[in-house]
Order: C-alpha cells, then sequence, then structure tokens
C-alpha cells in the first residue's frame, strides 16, 4: 500500500495548476475527517434534513464512539435515521456507519469502506445470547468497480465475562466471539453484551486492508 | 493537464508517468507473479519461461549488459495472451550510417497449457515478429514448479534463439527475407531454420532475493562477430534478484563469460489499485418516507410546499462537493426529471446513486419515479428510471447493489429534452478555464531518441446554450531541445504527420486548440457533432460526426465527415497548401470481460483509402490498454520505414492514482515511427467514448459504485 513519495510528488506536478469556474471539484484529496486522519473536522456540520422545515426531535441525541483501529482516531456519532431494521450513524464529517442489531453493515467515508454486509444472523445470535453458526457475506467495491463478495463460515461462541469501558463508565458484560474463516482469509469480531442484554460495545472487522473498528454503543 | 468541464480530456502525454507507476508497484497477490528477463518477458536472464505474468499485469523492464540496452513495454492482455514492445540500443554499432543503432521490435505470447500438478506451463512465444528482424525468434518453452520455490525451464528456439547449439533444421530453412522498410509480420520465416534448445532453473532463497542460472541458444551472432560489440565466450549466465515491493525487481548478472549486466523489472496491475477508491463528502443517508422523521412530512403536504415542487437548491446544497449539478428538474405528482451533469465523477454510476440519493431526501413523498437523465454538452445521453421505494428499501440491502442494477431501467433519451420552464436559471452559460503545465515529447529519433518540451497551457470552454461549445487552448512553451535533430521527412507522401518535428520545433506560442462546437440529438439512438475551427495542432477546417448506439447495445455505428486544411508549423492562425477531405465510417463493439473492438474504414489525412482495427481492454476504472494498426492503399514502399502505421495506446485516468474522483485521463500513443499513411485527424469531443459511458454495457461495468 505504501507508494514511494516520488509517485505523490509525479502526480502533484501533473496536476499542478489552477483551474476555475465550471472545472469539477478539486482534484486534491479532500480534507480528511476526524474518522479517517488528517486535522480534525468542524465540531458540527449540518445533517441534511429531510424536508424544509421538518423538524427533527431534540432529544438529548444518543451518541456512539468509533474507533478506526489503523489511525486510532475515535470520534462521536448520531443517530441520523433508524429505518427498516437499520440504523445509520453519522459523524460530524458526514462519516457514515450502519448497523443492524449492533452488527455493522455499512460503513461510508472511510478510508477502506465496507459496501455492505448482511448481518440478520449474527444478530439475532447476539440478541439471543446464544451461541450459533451460520454464513456471512462481505460486500466490497472492488479495484475494477464491480462488487466483490467474500463469503465467510461464521460461530459465535460466549467468550468469558470481562469488564469493559464503554463511553467512560466500567460495564461488567459478557463477551462473545465471532469466529469467521472464507477463502478470502478470517477474522474474529468480538460483542460485548452488558447485564441488560443489550449490546455494548464491539469490535468489528471491516477490511484486510481497513482492519477493525470499535464500537462504544449508545445507552450500553 | 486540463481540467475540463466538459470531457474527459486526453490529456498529459507521458511514459514517465508509467514508469512512476510502476515504481509504485500494487497490493498483496502479486508474490507468484513470475519474474522478467532482459526482453521483459516471463523468463529466466535472457531466456523466456513458460509462464504468463498475472492477468492484467503492465511492466517495464530495463535492461542493459555491454554495449546492449533494452527497455521493453509488456502487458498480459488476458490470462493467456501478452504482448510487448520494446526499444532496444546497439552502441558502437558503426554500421550501415548507424553509430548507435536503436531498434524497435514486438513481441506476442501465448500460453497454450496451464501449469497442473505434474504437467508443466508451455508457452508458444514470437518475439520481434513485425520489426526489422534482428532479434526475431521463436520458442516454446515450459516451466514446472517445485516446492513453491524452485523453477526449472526447458525450450526450444528458433532465429536468434536457435542461433547456438542447433540440433537441426526440423521445418526448412529461414530466409530472413522481408520488406526493405521492416515493419510487416515475417510469417514465412516462423519456426524455420536451425532449432536449438535452451534450459535453466531459478530459486527463490526467500521472499526477496532470487537465484538465476541459465543455458542461452544466443550465440550473438551479428554483435559478436560482425559487430564486436559483446563478447560471447560461454552459453551460461547467471543472475541474483531483488524483490523492492510487491511487483518490482532489480538484479545483476553475469554473461556469457564476460559481462556482467542489470537490471529493473517494475511492473503493475490496474486491476489491483493501490489506493481504494472513495468517494468524498461521503453520502447522505437514505432518510426515507418511512423514517422517524416521517411525521413532518404532514406539514409539508398541508401547506409548506403547495404545488408539491421539489425544491432543487436544496437538491443541489445535497449534492455539493460531488461536481454533479442539476441543469433541469421537473416534478410531477408521481414523477420527477432531473437532468444532471457530471463535472468530475469518472465512476458514472456514482452520479446515478448520488442524485437518487438527493432525489429521495428531498422531493414530496408523493414522487415514486425518478428519471435521471445524465447531460454530455448539453445534450442527454440516457434516461436511467429508478423506482423511490426500491432506493428506500435496497440502500442498506446486503444485495442492494445487484438488486438496484436489476431495478433500473435504461432508456433513450432524445425525447426528453427539458422544458424551458424546468431548466435551472443559472445552468447556462458555463464556462470552464485552466492553466497547466504542458509536456510534449519526440521518441525514438536515431539521432536523439528522446526529446521533449516544457510550457504552460491555458484552456478554456464556454457553453452560451445547451449543444454549443466554444473550446480554446494556448502554450506558450518554456524550454525545450526539438533543435538536437535536423532530420527532416523523406516522406513520398503529404507531409501530413511526418512533419511533426517542424510543428514541435517552431511551436513557442501555439493554439492548440480554437473550435466551436455543436451537439445535437437527431433522433432515438442518434447523437450528432458539427466541429469547425482549429481543430488540432495540425490541422484546421470542419469536422462532422453522427453516431448510432441504443442505450442497451454493444454495438454502435459512425460516420465523420472533415473537410481540413494543414495549419502552419507555428501553431498560429496560418495555414499551409495542402487541403484534404477525410472520413470514416466505424464500427465499435464492447466484447464481454471489458475488451473493446473498432474498426474505422474510409479516407484518411494523406488522402489514402484503407482501413484501421483497435483492440483494446479496459478495467472499469478507466485503464485502457491496446493496439491499432491501419493498413491503406499505399504501399509499403511509398509508405517507408515500418511499411504500415500501428502502435500501441494507453489510457491512465487519474483517479485511479488519487483514489478520489476526477475525470482527467492521461494518453500515451506508442507508434514505433510516425509517417504520414493511414493518419486520422485528431478532434476533440468524439462522440462514442463519452456517449457509451451512461448506456448500459459501461454503467454495469462499474455498477460496484452506485452506493457509493
Amino acid at each position: 500500500m505504501n507508494r514511494p513519495a516520488g509517485l505523490l510528488v509525479l502526480v502533484a506536478l501533473t496536476l499542478a495548476g489552477c483551474s476555475g469556474g465550471d472545472a469539477g471539484v478539486s482534484p486534491s484529496i479532500p480534507g480528511l475527517g476526524r474518522l479517517t486522519g488528517g486535522a480534525a473536522a468542524p465540531a458540527t456540520v449540518e445533517v441534511e434534513v429531510p424536508l424544509p422545515g421538518a423538524a427533527v426531535a431534540v432529544a438529548p441525541a444518543p451518541r456512539m464512539l468509533a474507533t478506526v483501529e489503523q489511525t486510532r482516531i475515535t470520534a462521536p456519532l448520531r443517530l441520523a435515521v433508524d429505518r427498516g431494521g437499520y440504523q445509520t450513524w453519522i459523524a460530524d464529517d458526514r462519516t457514515t456507519i450502519t448497523l443492524r442489531g449492533g452488527v455493522v453493515t455499512a460503513t461510508r467515508g472511510l478510508a477502506h469502506d465496507l459496501l455492505a454486509a448482511d448481518a440478520e444472523a449474527a444478530a439475532q445470535a447476539i440478541r439471543a445470547g446464544r451461541a450459533g453458526s451460520y454464513s456471512r457475506s462481505y460486500r466490497y467495491t472492488s479495484g475494477v468497480r464491480g462488487i466483490e463478495t467474500r463469503s465467510y463460515s461464521c460461530t459465535l461462541a460466549r467468550t468469558g465475562a470481562e469488564t469493559v469501558t464503554v463511553q467512560g463508565r466500567q460495564v461488567a458484560a459478557t463477551r462473545f466471539s465471532e469466529t469467521c474463516t472464507g477463502p478470502d482469509g478470517g477474522f474474529r469480531n468480538d460483542y460485548w453484551i452488558g447485564r441488560d442484554g443489550r449490546l455494548t460495545k464491539s469490535r468489528q472487522f471491516l477490511d484486510p486492508q481497513g482492519g477493525y473498528l470499535t464500537l462504544q454503543h449508545a445507552g450500553g | 493537464m486540463v481540467a475540463g468541464a466538459a470531457a474527459k480530456r486526453k490529456a498529459g502525454r507521458t511514459l514517465a508517468l508509467l514508469t512512476a507507476l510502476a515504481l509504485a508497484g500494487g497490493v498483496a497477490g502479486a508474490q507468484d507473479a513470475p519474474s522478467l528477463n532482459f526482453y521483459g518477458l516471463p523468463g529466466l536472464i535472457d531466456m523466456p519461461s513458460g509462464q504468463s505474468a498475472p492477468d492484467g499485469q503492465l511492466s517495464t523492464t530495463i535492461a542493459h549488459f555491454g554495449a546492449l540496452s533494452r527497455i521493453t513495454l509488456s502487458f498480459q492482455f488476458s490470462p493467456r495472451l501478452s504482448g510487448s514492445f520494446r526499444y532496444a540500443r546497439f552502441a558502437d554499432w558503426n554500421f550501415g550510417g548507424f553509430e548507435t543503432y536503436y531498434d524497435r521490435s514486438f513481441d506476442v505470447r501465448y500460453r497454450v497449457l496451464d501449469e497442473g500438478r505434474y504437467l508443466p506451463a508451455v508457452t508458444i512465444g514470437l518475439q520481434d515478429f513485425v520489426g526489422t528482424g534482428l532479434s526475431s525468434a521463436e520458442y516454446i518453452v515450459a516451466t514446472k514448479t517445485f516446492a513453491d520455490r524452485l523453477r526449472v525451464t526447458a525450450g526450444l528456439g528458433w532465429g536468434r534463439l536457435g542461433s547456438y547449439g542447433a540440433l537441426g533444421t526440423p521445418f526448412g530453412e529461414r530466409s530472413g527475407d522481408g520488406p526493405d522498410t521492416g515493419g510487416t509480420p515475417n510469417f514465412g520465416d516462423w519456426f524455420r531454420g536451425p532449432a536449438a534448445p535452451f534450459a535453466g532453473v531459478e530459486w527463490a532463497v526467500n521472499d526477496r532475493w532470487t537465484v538465476k542460472a541459465e543455458y542461452s541458444s544466443d550465440a550473438y551472432e551479428i554483435e559478436d562477430d560482425a559487430r564486436g560489440i559483446i563478447d560471447r565466450d560461454s552459453p551460461f549466465n547467471f543472475g541474483v534478484e531483488y524483490r523492492l515491493g510487491a511487483r518490482s525487481r532489480v538484479g545483476v548478472y553475469y554473461l556469457y563469460g564476460s559481462t556482467i549486466g542489470v537490471a529493473a523489472q517494475l511492473a503493475l496491475n490496474p486491476k489491483e489499485p493501490g489506493t481504494p477508491y472513495r468517494v468524498l463528502p461521503a453520502p447522505p443517508p437514505v432518510f426515507g418516507r418511512d423514517s422517524a422523521a416521517a411525521a413532518s412530512w404532514a406539514e409539508a403536504r398541508a401547506g409548506a410546499d403547495p404545488q408539491r415542487r421539489g425544491d432543487p437548491r436544496r437538491i443541489a446544497t445535497s449534492l455539493e462537493g460531488t461536481g454533479i449539478v442539476i441543469e433541469a428538474l421537473r416534478v410531477e405528482p408521481s414523477r420527477a426529471v432531473v437532468h444532471v451533469r457530471n463535472r468530475s465523477q469518472d465512476a458514472e454510476p456514482v452520479v446515478l446513486g448520488r442524485t437518487a440519493r438527493a432525489l429521495a431526501n428531498h422531493l414530496p413523498p408523493g414522487v415514486e419515479t425518478f428519471v435521471i437523465v445524465p447531460v454530455w454538452n448539453g445534450r442527454p445521453l440516457s434516461a436511467v428510471t429508478l423506482r423511490r421505494s426500491d432506493i428506500e428499501a435496497l440502500v442498506n440491502a446486503p444485495d442492494g447493489g445487484a438488486a438496484i442494477l436489476a431495478r433500473a431501467q435504461m432508456t433513450d433519451a432524445a425525447a426528453l429534452a427539458p422544458a424551458p420552464e424546468d431548466r435551472i436559471a443559472d445552468a447556462y452559460p458555463r464556462h470552464a478555464w485552466s492553466i497547466a503545465p504542458a509536456f510534449d515529447y519526440s521518441l525514438f529519433d536515431p539521432g536523439a531518441p528522446l526529446m521533449f518540451g516544457i510550457g504552460l497551457r491555458a484552456a478554456g470552454t464556454w457553453e452560451p446554450t445547451p449543444g454549443v461549445v466554444l473550446r480554446g487552448s494556448v502554450t506558450q512553451r518554456l524550454y525545450h531541445n526539438f533543435d538536437k535533430t535536423d532530420r527532416t521527412s523523406n516522406s513520398v507522401l503529404p507531409h501530413v504527420r511526418s512533419d511533426a518535428i517542424e510543428y514541435q520545433r517552431e511551436g513557442d506560442t501555439v493554439v492548440d486548440e480554437l473550435t466551436a462546437s455543436y451537439y445535437f440529438r437527431p433522433g432515438r439512438d442518434l447523437y450528432g457533432r458539427i466541429t469547425a475551427g482549429y481543430l488540432e495542432r495540425m490541422f484546421a477546417g470542419v469536422s462532422a460526426e453522427l453516431l448510432w448506439k441504443p442505450v442497451q447495445s454493444r454495438l454502435a455505428l459512425g460516420a465523420e465527415a472533415n473537410f481540413v486544411q494543414q495549419r502552419d508549423f507555428d501553431g498560429g492562425f496560418g495555414l499551409r497548401d495542402y487541403r484534404v477531405a477525410t472520413g470514416h465510417l466505424s464500427a465499435y463493439y464492447a466484447l464481454p470481460g471489458g475488451y473493446h473492438a473498432a474498426v474505422h474504414a474510409g479516407r484518411y489525412l494523406a488522402g489514402d483509402w484503407g482501413a484501421t482495427l483497435e483492440v483494446n481492454r479496459e478495467f472499469a476504472n478507466g485503464w485502457r490498454i491496446g493496439a491499432f494498426a491501419t493498413l491503406t492503399d499505399v504501399s509499403f514502399e511509398e509508405f517507408g520505414e515500418g511499411s504500415f502505421d500501428k502502435g500501441i495506446h494507453i489510457e491512465i485516468p487519474l483517479a485511479t492514482l488519487l483514489g478520489s474522483p476526477n475525470r482527467n485521463v492521461s494518453t500515451i500513443n506508442v507508434r514505433p515511427v510516425t509517417r504520414d499513411g493511414g493518419a486520422r485527424l485528431n478532434v476533440n469531443g468524439r462522440l462514442y467514448e463519452e456517449v457509451r459511458d451512461y448506456h448500459r454495457p459501461s454503467l454495469a461495468a462499474e455498477w460496484g459504485t452506485f452506493w457509493k
């Protein structure tokens, strides 16, 4: 993945110059947001509101903390939409993470995005708090822009009781580990379920290059 | 580089870019890519092997020993078929008027047998099969890998590779005859003459280091006996190679018992971009009419928007930063038609996906059907109809990408010109400008193999009204060394291209292009263009084009007619005396698997009649690598060196280097010789490549970006 600096210099030279009018967005890489490294994003960014004047309830918004392990950057996310069993959480830099029953199904705006994943079987087993075996598929935008599907056989098993830190609080939790193997390799996801039976923390695989995402779930 | 508003600009042209790319290497997965030999082919040191490079690999190999240097560009066109172009330098040649001799050659290789548990990989190769024949050879070679680390190769060679230790002459004598001008396939000589065996072993000590030894069947007869530029004392060669990154290697060798050699192998694979593709800013979630925010829909219905018109400004705001611009919006009770222009996204499904998200979040709930009409130069290219319910239901679905493609309808949009009242007020006039470095080069001159110039280019476009595009570009040169050669064209044809060096030498301040174009849709599945002005560096005049391309079709047919007059060398507005009517009928076909073929038949710039065949492999991320050849009624003798026009074509989209959207494309056409026969006009804004981008075969190939 590490391209020599020479290439960057070359690209910079090729793109040097300036343009205006209708000449498209700047070809330089836009400011990277908090979740993806780089400068801190502005404290607030207006989340798109569906309709003119649509008043989204101003209740104390639940908050989730997400950490991209690769960059060690942590950012808070707010719930943007909860629909059809999927919750889409949004960060200040508009990065989104979509969950189904706490299991990551998609990301947008990260350096290595997950296009879509099926989470129903995993979410059911986690919700029930019991071991299980099932198959899962992860989809990515391939290097040539098609859809690349990677299939895994997964087993979920209880792997111990631990106290974890979630959004500054110590929470007693039971850890469930989901071990997945497939033709493209394998990974392990960890889910910590609190005494109330709700998912409180998780560490989930995104992509061999993108690594793992740690989530401190809301209301955990 | 010109940041283009209206077209994917074929801008910078540089081999350096390619070399740097190769240096950049790729990602994991290249571990089993075979190492390359001094000819830039999978192989040992000077001998080839039976293996193929990974499908899609593009490599540059630079090798030097004694008085010989070779630089080879190779492309694995399909899993079995590969092609190479080589430029070789023979120093101290001192013969035939050449102090240093430069030779250009093409190779093809085809793997006839895959390596199995017991069977080796077997490849048949033709080396220098359309060059001057100096390096001509044919071979059949087998390679077997043992325990992942040891590779054993044995083969039989003819021609150059049959010149030492021959076993016999199985298929008759080799004539060595070809046209004096070179450049034609030497069919009659293939596998003729003495055949000699060669062999070698390659052992990967670890992931970084490889050692090689071979027995060469090349006697280097001309180089050793006749020219005395190589001392060939032994058939044995030895080498050590070190891997630098995933796809690049450097090596040191001891060749032919007398000479130390060095080589660098640089490779990349467009299928495995080093940078993941992402589109920023991240897309908004699809809120959906049934989501938590749905409570507020009632309000809107009650009175906020009595005409139930969506507000284009909100939709535009939602698309901010994506380069997608709304030109027109019509909102009916259950259907919305939106015309969008794409300024920056090189993956066209992104345009559809982002527009669909914006419409889903901002149109009144009754609107169920979205018709998205991509517009290029003011004219609709297709109409993609999506159901809003599908967008809402599939945005999070695991197979949402394939599912939305299956439900999307793609139809012709000739009848979908927007009504005046639906146009966004500030959509026209539009303009764009840029100032950027300009680079120009001349390759393969016998006296000065690389000459170049650098300068600054200012370019602009202005579109006063839909369909009308005024385009201009001026370059001021800052430095050049085109005066390193004093060669002049010896062509017996009108000098339509062979005076290129004169244009380069005299072009200090150049009007590259100054044109007015009109684009139109004459009917269903039809596209038209008329361009007039200073069309390209060497010609001015009028160009008219008509294209037939149904949205679902893999086939397109085109016709182009041009009346042009040659421009002055100095790049000003003056014209030379030569005038010609030139034009072609074209057929384009998108084969499955990303292979594209085109035939252009008609009259060329020198007044010659003939046809051009182009075959390219295109990766969905925009990389395009292929070859072209033109045969016309100009005889090989009249054509001169090279016998007929041919070359290789490479397009590199900058987006794949940046990992972010960008519509600029770097195009490299390498011709071994540029002469006057079979030369086509270069006019900007030709229809096919732009039109097909929004038609089903191209959209489907890149569909993995729809939800990005």
